[in-house]
């Protein structure tokens, strides 16, 4: 398997190295439950994840491996985390259903779709 | 300001941070600035009127267009402009404002010579461009690449650009937006937001073609909370015309949620006044509280048209179906246009029957039955049979419909103040009837509504009538101005002292009437009892602002201080013209006291005894803006320990044996606006040193067996001749109220220190002496004045000019000058001068054991933090000892 797969609310994503792949989800809100050097589980509310280590990654067809959805403020701090390797990255946009997208490879080379519903301004 | 417009930062993060800075104008205009950037209207309203006094004028007016701009009034924009024509940010929004009113010409030309230098105002200039030059509009904002409110908006104008293409670039447009979004969805910016909303659903209509997709609605749905709550009436055009367009489907729900809040804003203003005028009538024998609901009524009202607008807004924007909701609308106006309860009565059922119906009645409850008030159409409906329906409908204040298809009547409980009225409609119904109820309910809000707008109106006509008599009943001179600083009524005094009719003058600007400009500036910042000079006379005004203009009360100079006088009892006569003397320290110290008179800070005078530490506090008061006020000068230390708190703060009748019936004003209660002299501080009892400084802080005393607190607006002047800091250091005097006291410090040197001074001096009080005793004015023989050279003066100018006194008094009326050294004065020249501290000291240096034992108490008590222990160890004596001495020498804090 080296696709991830999505079980309800279970997603299994091949990657190099789990525990090297980790941190990168724990900045999106992930929590590690269990960790070896095969497998890290990682799980936010409503969603679980599986790091499942593989030698060789299946070949990159340009579409995300994975979509997460984060509050603005996640994406922005991991936008602004980016940008200053590479200042000229274009920022979050605005997907047509309307969300504001951002794509980010994790450390194993995945291609990561991190989203952030709208705000709901405070109007006063 | 371009800074707020262009940071970054959220916008609820900035309002904090302005709100927990102290309060300065500079911290209200941030906020001000801040709070209409977040649509925050009515606090940035509040924040700038905090702003008014002590702002720039200038910085004031360009956040005032700001605020005016985005409040979406952008003729008020345009006023607050003028007042800072050249400043740049002013320039700039005032150019947005000729923008929205379509002025684009006028707006490229207030912008002239800004376009490099001000990126809003390039921005405006571009914006102008975007229908008929959408090419220009894209490269004049080409490689603006700026963040916060300014870059979002930048974007959308791009995007508005690229929309208005040939051939448009719905993609490039997105992409634009998509970035301006991401901005404004950081910063908070709900009615940018919107636009940005809005324009979007433009951008994926064009995308999806035809009539739209589900793309463009969803879009449509997320602009529309935004701009119908925050958007300006262009804005909302906008927005209905969005709908018509690409979404129709979303439009009924959304109406339906948009009327909730208007009628539920009805509700609440119209109890709230039905609460207010029942009050105000009941408050009659209590004048202030009479006034004070008055206000709030006339504020209930203010909000009550604001929900009337709401509500027309509301429906005009349900306009598509035009057939269910668009006569709503013409009957919502009628009835806010019917400002009396007997018109109201008259015209209802006719005014209603334009929704549909056959007839109706309009009945008004009158004991256990119903008395018909007015009718309209061929039969009206009769009351008595529907008599248990029209109960409930006034006890829940629904509207219903009732019957069957060929007999349905519709039932309007309107109920205001203690009246309860129903209006039935016979045949309505046929659009439906879960939609006609809720068009009557709209009916029955509106119209409860409008009693109660009458019945407020009524109420405050009367109230204004009698405003007209007590304004002519008042003897000092008031004006009241509305917002524009036009004259709304004048007193038959105020037109006396102004000098102008009062038919002349009502209705025009304060500051267009000849010679009353000063006046209008005064109202303008506010002025608390200033003194303003006008072409003929000089006046003392004090401006109150109020939610509707000023009120301006104004009295003549000379008759304040009469005034002012006769009631304290107390004057201060001098002013600088009579502090003689040419010494460079003197002088220094004039100058200083010149200069900070009209600043008003506390100060204090130091000196000798005899230096002129008091007559250079009264010169202090008259060259201050708190001349016209008592001067009131309490010497502290010539008043008994224990009389010295009641005698500055006050009692109340009972407060002590003794106490007058009555009670009795404090000198800071008698003082009131005007300076109280603190003469010889340094002798202040320590324990009243700590409640002077409360009182100093808290700006505000209580009187002695009183619960009311008097707020102190008196200057404070202190004087001693010790030194201070001294005392502060020998634990006598407290270093809290040292600092608090000593904002500026003046010291008045010794006349041995100016011998210079001398001459003049004796000059001065001899042409004085002979001006009181009518006699040719006598001159000093060099030998005379030699011999008063070389003394030391130890009372300084006072003992100066008693000697003076007395040597003129002695010399004969025909002697023109005095050339024999009189006795006295040899006598006191030929004792040699007491040296300083060498040998006993001089009787009146020596201190009483009292005093000698209380610094001790006070010094120990410092030195060990107020540890009381520590302290009686050290002065060896017990703890309980000490703890005696403490109370008695007042140190117990």
């Amino acid at each position: 398997m080296s696709i991830a797969r999505r079980s309800g609310e279970l997603v299994l994503l091949p990657v190099l190295d789990p525990n090297r792949a980790a941190p990168f989800y724990e900045q999106l809100g992930f929590r590690v439950t269990s960790e070896d050097p095969e497998e890290v589980v990682l799980e936010k509310p409503g969603m679980q994840l599986v790091l499942e280590r593989v030698d060789v990654l299946e070949r990159d067809d340009g579409r995300p491996r994975i979509e997460i959805m984060v509050d603005i403020d996640v994406l922005d701090r991991i936008w602004r985390g980016d940008s200053r390797d590479e200042p000229t990255l274009p920022g979050p946009t605005l997907a047509p259903e309307g969300v504001f997208e951002y794509r980010a490879r994790d450390p194993s080379g995945n291609r990561v779709r991190i989203t952030a519903p709208l705000p709901e301004p405070d109007v006063p | 300001m371009i800074d707020e417009l262009e940071s970054d930062r959220p916008l609820a993060e900035r309002l904090e941070v302005a709100r927990a800075e102290p309060p300065s104008p500079e911290a209200a205009l941030r906020i001000a600035l801040c709070a209409a950037l977040a649509m925050r209207t009515q606090e940035a309203a509040s924040a700038l009127r905090a702003a008014a006094d002590g702002a720039s004028p200038e910085r004031h007016a360009a956040v005032a267009t700001l605020v005016a701009l985005w409040s979406g009034d952008p003729r008020r924009a345009l006023v607050a402009a003028e007042r800072a024509p050249d400043h740049p940010d002013a320039r700039a929004l005032a150019a947005e404002a000729l923008r929205l009113e379509g002025d684009h010409g006028g707006a490229r030309e207030r912008v002239e010579g800004l376009l490099e230098v001000h990126p809003f105002a390039r921005l405006v200039a571009a914006h102008t461009h975007v229908d008929d030059e959408p090419a220009r509009t894209l490269a004049m904002l080409a490689g603006v690449e700026r963040g916060g409110v300014l870059g979002a908006r930048a974007r959308r104008i791009r995007a508005r650009a690229w929309l208005a293409h040939d051939p448009p670039e719905p993609l490039r447009a997105r992409d634009e937006l998509s970035a301006g979004v991401w901005r404004l969805a950081r910063l908070g910016a709900p009615d940018e937001l919107g636009r940005a909303y809005l324009l979007m659903a433009e951008v994926e209509g064009l995308i999806e073609g035809g009539a739209g997709g589900s793309r463009a609605a969803s879009w449509l749905a997320r602009a529309h909370p935004l701009l119908t709550r925050t958007g300006t009436s262009f804005d909302q055009a906008l927005l209905r015309s969005a709908f018509r367009r690409f979404g129709r489907r979303a439009i009924d729900r959304l109406v339906d949620r948009d009327l909730e809040r208007p009628i539920e804003g009805f509700r609440r203003v119209g109890a709230r006044a039905t609460d207010l005028s029942r009050a105000a009538e009941e408050a009659h024998s209590d004048e202030a509280a009479r006034r004070r609901l008055e206000q709030d009524l006339r504020d209930a009202l203010a909000d009550l048209t604001d929900q009337g607008e709401s509500l027309i807004a509301a429906l005009e924007g349900a306009l598509v179906d035009k057939e269910r909701t668009g006569r709503l609308v013409d009957v919502v106006r009628g009835l806010f246009l019917l400002a009396h309860e007997g018109t109201l009565d008259h015209e209802i059922p006719r005014l209603v029957l334009s929704l549909g119906g056959e007839s109706a009645t309009l009945g008004l409850a009158s004991g256990s039955g119903w008395s018909v008030v007015s009718e309209a159409g061929s039969r009206p409906p009769e009351l008595g049979a529907l008599g248990t329906a029209l109960t409930s409908a006034l006890a829940d204040g629904s509207a219903r419909v009732l019957g069957t298809d060929d007999r349905v009547f519709g039932v309007v409980p309107i109920r205001a103040g203690d009246a309860e009225r129903v209006l039935v409609l016979r045949g309505v119904g046929r659009g439906g009837r879960a939609a006609e109820v809720e068009r009557l309910q709209v009916v029955a809000s509106v119209a409860s509504a409008a009693y109660e707008q009458a019945r407020s109106a009524e109420q405050l006509r009367l109230a204004a009538a009698r405003d007209a008599a007590t304004l002519e009943a008042i003897r000092d001179a008031i004006v009241t101005l509305d917002r524009r600083g036009r004259v709304r009524a004048i007193n038959g005094a105020g037109a006396a002292l102004l000098a102008v009719p009062a038919a002349d003058a009502i209705g025009r600007p304060l500051g267009e009437l000849p010679g009353l400009a000063p006046l209008a500036e005064a109202a303008e910042r506010a002025v608390d009892d200033e003194t303003i000079s006008l072409r003929h006379v000089d006046v003392l005004a004090r401006a109150r602002k109020f939610e509707d203009g000023v009120v301006l009360t104004i009295q003549e100079l000379g008759r304040a201080r009469q005034l002012a006088h006769k009631l304290v009892g107390s004057s201060a006569r001098f002013t600088f013209e009579d502090l003689v003397g040419k010494d460079s320290m003197f002088l220094d110290a004039v100058a200083d006291a010149r200069r900070v008179a009209v600043a008003d800070v506390p100060i204090l005078i130091t000196g000798e005894s005899g230096t002129g530490k008091e007559l250079l506090a009264q010169a202090i008061h008259n060259a201050s803006p708190r001349a016209a006020h008592p001067f009131v000068g309490v010497n502290v230390a010539a008043i008994p320990r224990e009389l010295l708190e009641s005698e500055l703060f006050g009692y109340e009748s009972g407060a002590f044996t003794g106490a007058r019936a009555g009670g009795h004003a404090g000198r800071f209660e008698l003082a009131g606006r005007g300076t109280i002299l603190l003469d010889e501080i340094g002798d202040m009892p320590f324990d009243m040193q700590a409640k002077l400084l409360r009182v100093l802080q808290e700006r505000s005393v209580m009187r002695l067996g009183g619960t009311r607190v008097v707020p102190v607006n008196a200057r404070v002047i202190a004087t001693t001749h010790r030194d201070l800091e001294r005392s502060v250091e020998d634990g006598t005097f407290r270093l809290d109220l040292f600092y608090r006291l000593r904002v500026v410090h003046l010291r008045l040197p010794a006349l041995r220190e100016r011998p210079s001074d001398i001459a003049l001096l004796v000059e001065h009080h001899l042409a004085r002496h002979a001006e009181r005793a009518g006699r040719a004015p006598l001159r000093l023989g060099s030998r005379v004045l030699a011999e008063l050279e070389r003394y030391r003066w130890p009372g300084n100018v006072r003992e100066l000019a008693n000697l003076v006194e007395g040597i003129a008094s002695l010399t004969p009326i025909d002697a023109e000058e005095i050339t024999e050294v009189p006795q006295v004065l040899r006598r006191m020249s030929s004792r040699p001068a007491p040296p300083r501290s060498v040998g006993p000291p001089a009787p009146s240096a020596v201190e009483p054991l009292d005093e000698v034992e209380r610094r001790a108490v006070a010094q120990a008590l410092a030195a060990f933090d107020g540890n009381v222990l520590q302290a009686a160890k050290a002065l060896g004596i017990a703890r309980g000892t000490l703890y005696r001495k403490m109370e008695r020498y007042g140190l117990k804090e």
